[in-house]
């Protein structure tokens, strides 16, 4: 019996040694301690800081990073004296050669710990996207506490004061930016860049990166952000980008698109037409002289939501007629995206990829050249609407029938 | 001797394979620099591979439905030679718990619990494991059907809420890599995962099953882990296309993008505790399977007062097997098939051989 | 250091002490074949000390023989 006593004795400190290191979470981070980051901006050092130091040269490995941060009181505390109304987002900024350096320049510096799992947006400075952003990006894919799911999208200026701005109707700019993503992730997924995404197409090899490009624009004394096109990037450079007009034709011609508008204009009137779906196929494959022939299909489906002028018109002869018109204008915009593309040198259909994953001995011989196969490539395009609904009017008051 | 008296139903026999062979799809990792985005290929034909692996496991255990591999051994080859194999036995199933075991460790520091000291989560998932195995594998394969359910559930639950993000031309281009990647591909798959099962021979006389079942149970049990195995590479590969070589654990990558808009995003936590539990299980059962060898070596009726000290030993030594995960992938895609391979293979099929040639088990059997 | 050794003590007042009252000789091996080696380990470890793997130092024994991928 005694010897029984002594083991179980034994067991009960064994458990209860342990029950010491089990009472508190090793890494425990209380909410109280932490900053919230909702943000990243990455930046080229401002010109500003430049000149407070001249002695010291231009480093361009450095960069400005910017955190957002929530706050996370409540946001009803002090909301009745609305005339000194802060803003909810803290902003932290430093300058380092690297992300992770910075953020633990700013943790030091700060109160709290940062916290970076809820980081939604990665927002890139226009110069710095510019010059290059592969060996900026790794903290974002190696850390434990970044996601795939952070959205990439570049500043039409300073990542700084997109995630500065103030806004009303969302408090932290950056969840008005993911808020906006989510919402045209609705219209087509190719609106919304992941990480995941973005890096994808930086392995692809042949691919260019594309990136929503926010832009700060001030209106009567309000900030408001705004999405202006697409940043092109090539390899991991920011090249050019796309307007708003170009950024819809890249955005049919990836397909799966289900909503949005068309506005088309002629001598006889202007109509409008919401998307209801738009599906594009596309086929890539070799010409017997050795250049690339891409094909690109176009099946949509619209519906008519404001026409103005075809007068004279009978809804019989308008509606063929509207078909034709909103092809052309979905085909121009396609083009119009396209040429931008080519002239950029910047494959960002993956036509390359497409091309590899349909014939992969062939892809071989001609991936070397691929950027000039792709510059010289010609692009059938057919598109095909359907209009089955005219709304809740069949004519308009403009369009009255000819009396007999 | 049977040294372990409690005895499994033939159903828990084969829940416990099936969870066992799911732990292993966090190893799916290994293949996925080799093979790139025709892992799912390599998965497929590691399975395959497998068959006349599996039946060859079978028979062994139908031949001597009563004795376990290191009885096998002594009868076979004699007492000595027998005790030689059982050594290298030993150290094998050792090596995979502790291998195991520093997984585990690397994988709860990659997603939960990031500045615990590896150390502590080890001696905590072996005192837990120590506790069952006091009771003897009646504990240890107790929930191996709920496990089972749960791994089940997670993958189903986890293809639909990806389903928006699949991308079916993921998988294109089919076999675009030099044939030996697939060979390699193949080869790793059938080692690491499947090969393992091997440690069930140790486990078999405790399960009350007939001839006919036994064959049954462990082709079910292949079934439903290869499709586990097969299910979660191909998730992977469609959800991450070609980044999926980029990231150290791909199935924990995917798993984090799961994401119904804002209210249900970050949900991850649930799916890594599943992997933990199955992980948990497979070093559970390799623990166990490490004590019998030793109590069974050394002929230790009371194999209860070697538990901890075993598994002090699986710590401390795992400890020592991988500096860091790069060696770790290196190693399991290079040379671990290898030396796997003549503990899952050669030797039970040189067991087999012999076995036939000398008509063993001489008249046990009508 | 005062961890490791509390630990180990515990499993030896655990284990070693019914194994020596039992006086089952075959049992205090096997405690000690595993219990020493994990003991050295342990401090090594505490010390900083370098173990080589084992898994490497096979892989590359193997490498050499040229049985590699």
């Amino acid at each position: 019996m005694k010897r029984q006593w002594l083991s179980r004795w034994s067991f009960l400190i064994l458990l209860l040694l342990f029950s010491l290191l089990l009472a508190g979470c090793w890494d425990y981070h209380e909410l109280e301690n932490l900053f919230i980051v909702t943000g990243v901006g990455l930046d080229q050092v401002a010109d500003s800081d430049k000149e407070e130091d001249p002695d010291k040269e231009a480093n361009t490995e450095k960069m400005d990073v910017t955190l957002q941060i929530g706050k996370t009181q409540s946001p009803s505390t002090g909301s009745s004296d609305t005339g000194t109304q802060k803003s909810s987002a803290i902003l932290l900024k430093t300058a380092k050669d690297t992300t992770m350096e910075s953020i633990m320049q700013l943790d030091q510096d700060s109160s709290r710990t940062m916290l970076l799992h809820h980081n939604q947006v990665m927002l890139l400075g226009r110069d710095l996207a510019k010059s290059g952003i592969e060996n900026r990006i790794d903290a974002f894919l190696r850390n434990q506490q970044m996601r795939m799911e952070v959205l990439v999208m570049v500043a039409d200026r300073r990542a700084e004061d997109i995630l500065a701005a103030e806004l009303e109707e969302e408090e932290i700019s950056s969840m008005y930016l993911y808020g906006m993503m989510q919402d045209l992730y609705n219209v087509s997924p190719h609106y919304k860049i992941r990480m995941l995404d973005f890096v994808s197409r930086l392995r692809d090899g042949t691919s260019s990166a594309v990136a929503p490009i926010v832009e700060l624009v001030e209106q009567e004394d309000k900030e408001r952000l705004k999405l202006k096109g697409m940043a092109i990037f090539k390899k991991d450079k920011m090249v050019g980008s796309l307007s708003s007009q170009e950024m819809q034709g890249y955005i049919w011609t990836m397909g799966n698109v289900k909503q949005g508008a068309l506005a088309a204009q002629t001598d006889l009137g202007r109509a409008v037409f919401r998307i209801v779906k738009l599906e594009a196929k596309r086929d890539i494959g070799l010409n017997p002289n050795g250049s690339i022939r891409g094909t690109i299909s176009v099946y949509a489906t619209l519906a008519l939501t404001e026409l103005r002028g075809f007068s004279g018109m009978t809804p019989l002869e308008l509606m063929p007629y509207l078909v034709t018109l909103s092809e052309n204008e979905i085909k121009r915009q396609i083009r119009d995206a396209f040429k931008v593309a080519q002239e950029l040198d910047a494959d960002i259909y993956r036509f390359g990829l497409d091309f590899h994953r349909r014939h992969p001995k062939v892809w071989k011989t001609i991936e070397e050249q691929w950027d000039q196969l792709f510059r010289e490539m010609d692009l059938d395009l057919q598109v095909k609407v359907k209009l089955p609904a005219t709304g809740q009017i069949a004519k308009s008051l403009e369009m009255e029938e000819p009396k007999p | 001797m049977r040294i372990d008296k409690s005895r499994i139903s033939g159903l828990q026999f084969m829940f416990a394979m099936t969870c066992f062979i799911q732990a292993s799809t966090l190893l799916s990792t290994f293949i996925a620099s080799v093979t790139f985005q025709d892992s799912w290929l390599a998965a497929l034909s590691g399975s395959l591979v497998c068959l006349p692996l599996i039946w060859l496991y079978r028979s062994l255990m139908v031949m001597f439905p009563h004795q376990n591999l290191l009885e096998i051994f002594d009868e076979v080859y004699g007492p000595v030679l027998g005790k030689v194999v059982s050594a290298g036995y030993c150290w094998f199933f050792i090596t995979l718990g502790s291998i195991n075991l520093t997984d585990l460790g690397d994988f709860v520091k990659l997603t939960i619990m990031e500045e615990t000291p590896n150390v502590v989560l080890l001696i905590m998932c072996i005192l837990v494991a120590a506790m069952a195995l006091r009771r003897g594998v009646s504990l240890v394969v107790r929930y191996s059907d709920f496990f089972v359910t749960v791994a089940f559930s997670v993958l189903v639950i986890s293809i639909i809420l990806l389903l928006n993000q699949i991308k079916l031309e993921n998988f294109l281009p089919v076999f675009d890599q030099p044939i030996g990647k697939y060979i390699q591909g193949t080869h790793i798959i059938a080692a690491i995962p499947y090969g393992e099962l091997v440690v069930f021979l140790m486990i078999h006389p405790n399960a009350k099953m007939s001839r006919r079942d036994s064959g049954r149970y462990l082709l079910w049990a292949f079934f439903l882990g290869g499709f586990t195995m097969l299910f979660t590479v191909l998730r992977d590969v469609a959800v991450l296309g070609n980044t999926l070589d980029m990231f150290t654990m791909p199935p924990l990558v995917t798993l984090r993008l799961v994401n119904l808009g804002m209210a249900l995003s970050r949900m991850e936590i649930l799916f890594v505790i599943v992997l933990i539990i199955l992980l948990f299980f497979k070093i559970m059962v390799l623990y166990y399977v490490s004590v019998m060898t030793v109590a069974h070596l050394l002929k230790i009726k009371k194999y209860r007062h070697l538990i901890l000290s075993v598994g002090a030993f699986m710590i401390t030594y795992g400890l020592t097997l991988y500096p860091c995960p790069v060696k770790h992938a290196a190693s399991a895609q290079e040379t671990t098939p290898f030396i796997w391979s003549p503990f899952e293979i050669l030797i039970p099929l040189l067991t087999f051989i012999v076995a036939k040639i000398k008509k063993l088990p001489a008249g046990k059997e009508m | 250091m005062a961890m490791i050794l509390v630990g180990f003590t515990l499993i030896l007042l655990m284990d070693l002490v019914p194994i020596v009252r039992r006086r089952s000789w075959r049992s205090a091996i096997g405690f000690f074949l595993f219990f020493i080696p994990a003991l050295t380990l342990a401090v090594l470890r505490q010390k900083n000390v370098e173990v080589p793997s084992l898994m490497l130092a096979l892989g590359d024994w193997l490498k050499a023989w040229g049985i590699s991928y």
